[in-house]
């Protein structure tokens, strides 16, 4: 995956990799509720995404980010028309945040998505593989509720950290059950984390996350930290974790965060998922695109795509005007260069 | 401790966002008969101003803001506890109603917006998150209030503040509210689409608002 990474900076061309996959089932018959539960039909529409867009540079699973919460217990809500979303929480004070257990890597949904990602490394072997998990802070939050985790943070640190370490103990395991399955990455979603004060960063998300990171990270095995909030005061936070990729909201301009980070390292972002690609007509996605690769033209390390994952109802053709943009773009330099 | 020290130790708490010592101070501008008013508006709003201000400075940061939220609210109460729904009324710069919309269940936006809110002299009725549409139509007309404001956070959940607008219509009483809406995927452009009254990005900038949308009924 080094090679990976540096022939992407390398390359005349701006390489693609939006966070792709709920809208992409429109293309077939399933429902979401089917594709969560369901590792071969989790691969199948993984596969569809590459065969729809053939410029992305990875096949990533799609980011159900329930399942490690309800694995530790909560509730989640399944719908086919959206992602699940978590209904309940399950830690309320130092007592049970001491007696939560950390579940088995085969406990609840995470082996679909890790036969999922198995699947897609055996059949789409043209590009990397890359599973989608939960950050240990974001994952701490959704168990202990957002407002009581950000409290705590201040005010109860101890139990906050208490749960970070399970949090973090069931992250690892899991992102190793992606690599042992054989995925070449992890997209690791610690939105949360754009929440806190730097310091707090450094405290609650990064520690943690290097844990992960170095357990798992190496050669073959790429790490994606993706932080949608606003990260501009966070980005040395971020990049203390080790992590080799950097994965960008529409919070922030991505100068000023890409201008943080070493030209060794891949930094992803950012096309706004609801304003530009959900409510934008094709001429503004169109238009958006441009204007960030255009933006971004110092920058050999970055790689196009969206702000966050990317939400079911988003209509097929603003993806099409999506990735027409970059080929038009790289089209241009390329004649440029002649 | 003089009044005007009190005023201080109010301001000071929701500064240090210490919610011991805005039910302390509270508690002595209760026993000393100082007017409520005069406690929020010289003493507690000034300190969610100074932490308002640099939250949007980028100086101070959510888990911050939601503890000066937390003093803020535990003062208030204490401060308003015996006043009658009369005395409120009049002191009140308006009346909202706030809530997440159905489906939705990120409520923090809605809980600072919240306090901004109360801060402000708005006298604000929280449904909580995950409300159905029909029920906020409801209470809004129960409470009579002024504006309703409304959260969504997903792109899924955005049509519910279409469907207030809509259901407002139905019943033939879309010109007794105004509807303010924010969340993350709401853009003006959402807002005006579905024929809403305003739109706030931040929580300074729904107090904003919600001052202008008044300053509008009040033209009439």
């Amino acid at each position: 995956m080094d090679k990976w990474a540096s022939d992407i900076i390398e390359a005349d061309e701006v390489k693609v990799l939006p966070i792709l996959f709920f809208p992409c089932l429109t293309l077939s018959n399933k429902g979401v509720k089917e594709v969560v539960d369901n590792a071969q039909a989790h691969f199948e529409n993984m596969k569809n995404v590459i065969s729809e867009f053939q410029a992305m540079i990875g096949a990533m699973t799609g980011m159900d980010l329930t399942s490690e919460a309800q694995t530790f217990g909560c509730k989640v809500s399944f719908s086919d028309k959206e992602a699940p979303h978590v209904t309940d929480e399950i830690i309320f004070d130092r007592a049970s945040a001491e007696s939560l257990q950390v579940p088995s890597i085969q406990a609840g949904r995470g082996p679909v998505f890790v036969k999922a990602a198995e699947l897609a490394a055996q059949n789409i072997t043209d590009r990397p593989t890359f599973g989608g998990m939960l950050g240990p802070f974001s994952l701490a939050a959704v168990l202990m509720g957002i407002e009581r985790a950000l409290k705590a943070s201040i005010k109860d640190k101890q139990t906050v950290h208490i749960v970070l370490e399970k949090c973090t103990q069931y992250g690892i395991a899991y992102a190793k059950a992606f690599k042992e399955a054989g995925a070449n990455g992890v997209l690791l979603a610690e939105p949360t984390a754009g929440l806190l004060a730097p310091k707090q960063c450094d405290e609650f998300s990064s520690r943690y996350v290097k844990e992960i990171v170095d357990a798992v990270q190496d050669e073959g095995f790429f790490v994606i930290l993706h932080n949608c909030g606003q990260t501009v005061k966070l980005v040395n936070s971020m990049v203390s974790t080790g992590a080799k990729g950097y994965h960008f909201g529409n919070a922030v301009d991505m100068v000023d965060v890409i201008s943080q980070i070493p030209e060794d390292y891949l930094v992803f972002g950012n096309i706004d998922p609801a304003r530009v690609l959900n409510e934008g007509t094709t001429e503004l996605v169109k238009g958006t695109t441009k204007a960030l690769l255009e933006k971004m033209k110092p920058y050999r390390h970055f790689v196009l795509s969206s702000g966050c994952d990317l939400p079911l109802e988003i209509p097929i053709a603003n993806l099409e005007s999506f990735f027409e943009a970059l080929d038009e773009f790289n089209k241009g330099k390329q004649e440029v260069r002649r | 401790m003089s009044q005007q020290e009190i005023l201080e130790k109010l301001k000071n708490a929701i500064e240090e966002t210490d919610s011991d010592l805005a039910a302390e101070a509270a508690g002595e501008a209760v026993t000393v008969g100082i007017d409520p008013l005069i406690a929020v508006n010289e003493g507690l709003s000034k300190g969610m101003t100074t932490i308002s201000d640099l939250f949007d400075e980028g100086e101070v940061f959510i888990p911050q803001l939601l503890l000066a939220a937390e003093a803020f609210e535990i003062a208030m109460g204490m401060l308003f506890g015996d006043m009658s729904d009369e005395a409120r009324r009049k002191a009140s710069q308006g009346k909202i109603l706030i809530h997440t919309v159905q489906g939705d269940i990120h409520d923090i936006g809605k809980n600072i917006v919240k306090t901004m809110l109360s801060a402000g002299g708005f006298e604000v009725i929280d449904l909580g998150r995950d409300v159905a549409v029909e029920e906020v139509v409801r209470q809004a007309i129960e409470n009579k209030v002024d504006i309703i404001a409304g959260s969504a956070l997903m792109t899924t959940t955005m049509p519910a503040q279409r469907d207030i607008v809509a259901v407002l219509k139905e019943e033939g009483i879309r010109d007794q509210f105004k509807c303010l809406f924010g969340g993350a995927p709401v853009s003006l452009e959402w807002v005006a689409k579905i024929g809403a009254d305003a739109y706030a990005e931040t929580a300074s900038g729904a107090v904003e608002q919600a001052k202008a949308l008044m300053a509008e009924i009040r033209r009439g």
